[in-house]
């Protein structure tokens, strides 16, 4: 990817979270990617419309915009009924409700007592809010991923979500999507053989997110730890994306609260041998 | 003691004062066992919460029966029985109870054994011989379900042991095999691909254990495949769904055939096939209906597969 298409990504993200106010009993839109919602406060309800738009990598991004007509007919309905409405809506990124496999388009291969740094991005989940700190009024996907199971067979494992990257090993190859945080991925392989990164889980349920000067978004970024002990891994995490130069402030918290040095386990849960 | 002896006479007991006291003594021991058993009850489920549905029930009537046994026999005592001469008396009740009650005494260790090997829970949707619902209970004598229909079966649990049972909960993710039939003319290979570029567009399937693709060979009709593909179990009724019409659209799209079943009429390796042609479809229409019989012309035009050998 050129300097100049990146610049131009960049340029066009801002940021969509916040809190604003709603007129009550007008319809507003938000277009965030691929996910396009529609909210209208009344008296006694909110009224919420989600639907998908465009393909998973669309960089649209609309704020509060005032439709046209009514929200589209095919647009997924949420109604939360509280007994007065403080018509202030608050928009959040969240990452994934569960972790994610990454599995790159061509496996890269880590020399032992090497490491390198992939760059991922996953999609976030929208949370929508009735204030800063109020009610929860929808909690949802910005692109449905597809679901995966992470196991060394269908007995022993755990749900996941599988996301194909080109797995970038340049940041400045990667991407800027409005609804999409790059997470900083370092392998070290430790072991005594050379490990095929083929496919592996990013503990997202336990990363924040940040946000930095021109919108786009990261989290935490991840070591996965091969240790020289046949079948063992550690994951650990770093607050912060953990790239040079980049200056982001926290947005939203993780998920699931976890220490920084969170996952020991069999090396199979965290790199899919 | 008066109203005792106003109760006595009222009822015209022969029985002593003290047996009286007894027997109103034994009344509130069994009415209070009765209050405590449930109290127990109650208190074991807000201890218990933590637990399994299963476990948390069989605490609760362990429990409750325990705290209802020391009461009752409490009452016993206090209404005049002896237990040494029940005790003496238990040999041959007990040969004779267990006469009359091999079957239940059968189903309450099998229900013992349903309990400790934890194959079912509460809440399970299960198969046992073809009856598929949710386990209700299982119970010391029974298991019962509630069938998709809100049926109410019970099952003794000597059966539950002894037949075959399939748990469709307790595994957390589900294969839906998908059997799909192309026509003898369609190229198989972008047959394969379309099948699995749609279990791979779907967001429900799961990416591993990877979609499988199988071909179970030639059909009368048609040449047979098997799409396997994997969901999380409380999403295997809607990919299944899903995925069926999923197929069909994308094989319409494609101009895929997917045939109905057919016969061929062939005389033989001599003969070329009959050649079989709709000539005039309005007169098939007319000889379809009462009066509309062919005419000589609708008999010339007739297909030769329809005509006489000779």
């Amino acid at each position: 990817m050129s300097e100049a298409t990146r610049q131009a990504q960049e340029a066009d993200l801002q940021p969509w979270w916040g809190e604003s106010p709603l007129p009550l009993g007008r319809l507003r839109a938000w277009r965030i990617g691929p996910y396009a919602l529609w909210v209208r406060a009344e008296a006694r309800e909110w009224r919420l419309w989600s639907a998908a738009r465009g393909d998973s990598m669309a960089a649209d991004l609309e704020l509060a915009t005032e439709p046209a007509g009514d929200a589209p007919a095919d647009a997924r309905l949420t109604r939360i009924g509280l007994v007065s409405v403080d018509p202030r809506l608050s928009l959040r990124p969240a990452l994934a409700d569960r972790d994610v496999v990454v599995r790159p388009d061509i496996p890269v291969l880590v020399p032992p007592g090497a490491r390198i740094e992939l760059y991922v991005t996953t999609p976030v989940w929208v949370v929508v809010r009735a204030g800063e700190g109020g009610p929860l009024l929808l909690d949802e996907p910005s692109h449905r991923l597809s679901d995966t199971w992470f196991g060394p067979d269908t007995l022993v494992g755990e749900l996941a979500y599988a996301i194909r990257t080109a797995s970038r090993l340049e940041l400045a190859e990667v991407p800027r999507r409005p609804h999409r945080a790059i997470t900083k991925l370092e392998v070290v392989n430790d072991g005594r053989d050379a490990l095929p990164v083929d496919k592996l889980k990013v503990p997202v349920t336990g990363l924040a997110v940040y946000a930095d000067a021109s919108g786009g978004l990261w989290s935490d970024a991840v070591t996965l730890e091969r240790r020289p002990q046949a079948g063992e891994a550690v994951a650990s995490v770093s607050s912060g994306p953990g790239v040079n130069g980049v200056a982001a402030q926290r947005v939203a918290e993780p998920r699931v609260a976890t220490g920084s040095r969170f996952t020991l386990n069999a090396f199979g849960r965290l790199f899919g041998a | 003691m008066g109203w005792l002896a106003s109760v006595r006479s009222a009822l015209h007991l022969q029985i002593s004062g003290a047996q009286l006291a007894g027997l109103i003594r034994a009344g509130v021991y069994v009415v209070l066992g009765i209050v405590l058993a449930r109290f127990t009850a109650a208190a074991v489920n807000r201890a218990t919460r933590q637990m399994s549905a299963q476990e948390r029930v069989l605490l609760r009537r362990l429990a409750s029966y325990l705290v209802a046994g020391l009461f009752f026999a409490s009452a016993l005592r206090e209404a005049g029985f002896r237990f040494d001469v029940l005790l003496g008396a238990a040999g041959i009740v007990t040969v004779a109870v267990g006469f009359a009650s091999q079957t239940s005494a059968s189903n309450m260790i099998s229900g013992l054994f349903l309990m400790l090997e934890r194959s079912i829970a509460i809440g399970d949707i299960i198969n046992v011989s073809g009856t598929v619902g949710e386990v209700l209970s299982v119970d010391l004598l029974s298991t019962r379900l509630r069938t998709f229909d809100n049926l109410l079966v019970r099952i003794p649990n000597q059966t539950m042991v002894s037949t075959m049972i399939t748990n469709y909960n307790r595994l957390p993710i589900r294969r839906f095999d998908l059997q799909v039939s192309v026509a003898y003319k369609e190229d198989l290979a972008g047959v394969e691909q379309a099948l699995l570029e749609i279990a791979d567009r779907n967001p429900l399937c799961l990416e591993d254990p990877a979609p499988l693709l199988i071909a179970m060979g030639f059909g009368e009709s048609s040449i047979n495949y098997q799409l396997s593909v994997w969901a999380k179990r409380e999403n295997w009724l809607e990919l299944r769904n899903r995925i069926t019409r999923e197929v069909k659209a994308g094989f319409d799209q494609l101009g895929i055939e997917i045939p109905f079943p057919h016969v061929s009429l062939y005389a033989g390796s001599v003969t070329d096939p009959f050649p079989v042609a709709l000539a005039n479809p309005a007169a098939g229409r007319a000889a379809a209906v009462p009066g509309g019989g062919p005419t000589p012309a609708d008999a010339s035009d007739r297909p030769q597969s329809q005509q006489d050998p000779a």
